[in-house]
């Protein structure tokens, strides 16, 4: 999957992927990697900037922690991520009912 | 100098802007690198194998920088409308209820006039200066959940930034020349609380507009 059709939802997955624990940004892209099943083709790079501005937004916060005996940077959902990401998925689950009931079956 | 290291080197000089807003990213950016280095190697590859396949996974300079200029430029601008609002504050309070330093001195009737324009105009331009910042502050922040805030909209913040800073302290100080209150006590008192604050904000609002 290209990065053009995740645009929207990338927040959202990584949202949903620091839901149980906080990760930093290599363990945040290897665990949307797992959960895609290796479908997610984006530069990896891209992450960042997107975990900054989602914690400028109030849905994430960050500390610097020790990580396999290095600092890393680790996420944590914050109470509005987690509001965000129920509301996302709740839309998520109405848009594809939509679509699957407009396109069928082949 | 390994093949990250020269990407590093080259992600830092396309993204320009203060180091401050550039550093954790880049710390950030260097450390993933680190870690998918290790995961390859560890999967089998050579060391330069193991970087080649990291680097390619993160994206190219060119594919990246962009993302991070915005995140730079954004955290610049929102810097800048702190500092703003910060610089505000007092500002009412130096001209009208406390020092009130406009009205300080003897009025030439000649000048009575323009004087209460200036008054008008510095009360307008603070007002909606203020509001700006705020707006400004907002919107680089948890404005972020609604809006898609780029460069232009840090752009923006630092131009709305610098004509506020230039016109008060212009308006403040032709206001203190027409009251005939421009003592070296008070012209340094202006100098101190209005023109050195506000070129600390022009400052950073040129800081602002270089990341953009």
């Amino acid at each position: 999957m290209k990065a053009d059709a995740l645009r929207g939802h990338l927040d959202s997955l990584i949202l949903a992927v620091v839901e149980k624990q906080p990760l930093h940004g290599y363990a945040i892209i290897e665990a949307l990697n797992a959960r895609s099943g290796g479908e997610l083709d984006l530069p990896t790079g891209t992450i960042y900037p997107a975990l900054r501005r989602l914690e400028k937004a109030g849905y994430l916060h960050s500390s610097w922690s020790e990580v396999g005996g290095r600092k890393r940077r680790t996420y944590e959902l914050s109470s509005a991520g987690r509001n965000a990401l129920s509301a996302h998925r709740q839309e998520w689950r109405t848009f594809a009912k939509v679509v699957s009931g407009v396109l069928g079956e082949a | 100098m390994s093949a990250v290291d020269v990407y590093l080197a080259d992600l830092r000089a396309a993204i320009p802007g203060p180091s401050w807003t550039r550093r954790d990213l880049l710390r950030e950016a260097g450390d993933h690198l680190e870690d998918a280095t290790e995961a390859y190697t560890a999967a089998g590859c050579t060391t330069a194998e193991a970087e080649a396949l990291a680097l390619r996974d993160f994206g190219s300079v060119d594919d990246i920088a962009p993302s991070f200029r915005d995140t730079v430029a954004i955290g610049a601008a929102r810097r800048t409308a702190l500092m703003l609002v910060l610089v505000m504050i007092p500002q009412a309070f130096l001209w009208d209820d406390g020092i009130d330093l406009g009205s300080s001195g003897q009025l030439a009737a000649p000048d009575a006039g323009l004087f209460n324009v200036l008054d008008t105009i510095i009360e307008y331009v603070g007002t909606i200066g203020a509001l700006g910042a705020v707006i400004a502050l907002v919107v680089t922040a948890i404005g972020q959940r609604w809006l898609p805030i780029g460069r232009r909209a840090a752009r923006l913040t630092a131009l709305w930034a610098c004509a506020v800073a230039v016109v008060i302290p212009v308006i403040g100080f032709t206001m203190l020349a027409l009251t005939g209150s421009l003592t070296p006590m008070v012209a340094l008192a202006a100098i101190a609380f209005m023109a050195t604050p506000f070129t600390v904000v022009a400052l950073s609002a040129q800081r602002t507009l270089a990341a953009c």
